[in-house]
């Protein structure tokens, strides 16, 4: 695990490695009181090959936050993934679709929801009630 | 209502603890609500699947409303980003602005002058004040009284008038800039802000009158949507909605900024967790921004600088770092993730709006077992603006 870096006195940050992450974030949770997921993000460092999740939370008791960056290689011809949190946060789920859908990164053990395979929807009712027409 | 049993939820569907839902059996039906419907606030859309008149499951689909904000404020010079940033929520704009300037502040060094930060406290308290009275009016006229939408439109349009006066436009006002201010008070502001506050209590009094004690308003309102304790720092709630359920949590009081150190106010908390004690917070929250607006024109300085000295803005470079400013708007914890990397434009803006949190995770988990006529009433009662999601 890097050094923490003080932004603020009640922001700091750390960098760590990916295998360290979860068993870090269920520490602070569950034992330094740091309960509140405030976001999750990527940077793209596209020049360097990285990607920087950073993953924000707060102890609203104390009123400090804590920033933890995890740098993961960024191929550009494949999907790079990440464990999921989302059972530690169930918000954790949002932030990790939308980082799918905006910076191609994938979450490990994190299931898309079920829906539609298109949103057109005459092609949808199409779908619906004739599949056999296609 | 029966409460949702906490090992029910899961994300993943196929699992076993998910009761299955079979389309084909006749038993349910498929029912959107949205994007565009008067029960949804803004451009979402709530995929709904209703048994009888009751939701047994429901998904929130956001994209209608995408327009790539953070993306386009990373091929934007620091200055250049300010006429986005005000966009990414409509009703409340001004957050954007103070969470955007004061990220870019701490980054670059800047430090703001004294009377700038009082204006920029009393121009997030006046948004905050507009944001209030759209809520509920749309709360109200989601049960059916519509009444009460025209008394606060009324004096939003009040305050929209002192808005125009003071920055020169009514809706995005690009007033909160890094440093300061662009201008300091017009010349009888204060009497007729005071006019304008006047009128906001007697509305205010008005809406308890006769929303706060209507019979429909009661029975709807009371245990829809309630938020249980401990779903509370799992479902990152914040603000009003947080507060309804006791969480006396303000990000005003707990990690004070501007000038609310120097202002006298204490959170306003409910007990219930329902959408009638969010309506009642923030009706009172409402009233303690009026107290706060009189307290902050009093206690203002009227001299002093308005802007510190910028670089040339042009050719504005700031150092490698990365920061995260928050601030508590209408709807709880409104916060900017900047990451900067020596050149002349953001390397990463993230917005962090409480809508992003309230209207998808926590919906779509307090909608299952609501009727269908009162799936309008929870989600305004959360008080979501899908821009902030979608930015």
């Amino acid at each position: 695990m890097g050094e923490l870096t003080e932004q603020r006195p009640d922001l700091g940050f750390v960098t760590l490695s990916a295998e360290h992450l979860r068993s870090l974030l269920v520490h602070l949770r569950d034992a330094e009181g740091f309960t509140h997921l405030v976001l999750l993000t990527a940077v793209d460092w596209l020049e360097e090959g990285q990607f920087q999740l950073t993953y924000l939370l707060s102890n609203r008791e104390k009123g400090c936050d804590l920033g933890m960056r995890v740098m993961i290689e960024r191929p550009a011809d494949a999907l790079v993934s990440m464990e999921s949190i989302h059972d530690l946060w169930p918000t954790a789920e949002t932030y990790q679709r939308e980082l799918f859908d905006t910076m191609k990164f994938a979450e490990e053990n994190f299931k898309q929801r079920p829906g539609r395979e298109t949103w057109d929807p005459a092609h949808y009712m199409k779908q619906q009630l004739y599949p056999d027409s296609n | 209502m029966k409460p949702v049993p906490d090992s029910d939820f899961s994300l993943d569907t196929s699992s076993a603890s998910t009761p299955a839902i079979d389309l084909a059996s006749g038993k349910y039906l498929k029912l959107w609500q949205g994007p565009q419907h008067p029960g949804i606030t803004g451009n979402m859309s709530l995929e709904l699947t209703v048994c009888g008149d009751e939701v047994v499951e429901g998904r929130t689909h956001v994209g209608y409303l995408h327009r790539g904000f953070e993306k386009l404020m990373e091929r934007r010079s620091f200055i250049q980003v300010f006429p986005i940033v005000c966009r990414v929520c409509v009703p409340e704009p001004d957050f954007n602005e103070y969470c955007y300037a004061a990220a870019i502040e701490e980054l670059a060094g800047l430090e703001v002058p004294e009377r700038a930060n009082w204006i920029r406290t009393l121009v997030l308290e006046m948004g905050r004040l507009n944001s209030y009275m759209m809520y509920l009016g749309g709360q109200a006229g989601a049960f059916g009284l519509g009444v009460i939408g025209q008394w606060t439109t009324y004096v939003r349009d009040l305050m929209l008038d002192r808005f125009e006066e003071l920055t020169g436009a009514r809706i995005y006002h690009m007033f909160i800039l890094p440093g300061g201010v662009r201008d300091g008070l017009p010349k009888g502001f204060a009497k007729r802000m005071e006019e304008t506050l006047c009128e906001i209590e007697r509305t205010l009094r008005d809406v308890k009158e006769v929303m706060f004690h209507n019979a429909v308003f009661t029975k709807r309102a009371k245990g829809l949507g309630r938020i249980d304790p401990e779903l509370m720092e799992r479902y990152g709630v914040t603000g009003p909605n947080a507060r309804a359920g006791g969480v006396a949590k303000d990000v005003r009081s707990d990690h004070p900024y501007l000038v609310y150190p120097k202002l006298d106010f204490k959170p306003v908390t409910g007990t219930a967790s329902d959408a009638y004690a969010r309506a009642d917070v923030r009706r009172r929250d409402a009233l303690m921004s009026v107290d706060l607006i009189r307290q902050i024109l009093a206690g203002m300085p009227q001299e002093g600088a308005l802007m510190s000295k910028l670089p040339n803005v042009l050719h504005w470079k700031i150092p490698r770092g990365e920061t995260y400013v928050r601030g508590e708007c209408s709807r709880g914890e409104y916060g900017y993730y900047l990451v900067t990397d020596g050149s002349g434009y953001p390397r990463r803006v993230n917005v962090r709006g409480p809508s992003y949190t309230h209207a998808v995770a926590l919906l779509e988990r307090l909608i299952v077992n609501v009727n269908i006529a009162d799936v309008a009433g929870l989600m305004v009662s959360l008080h979501t603006y899908p821009p902030e999601i979608e930015r």
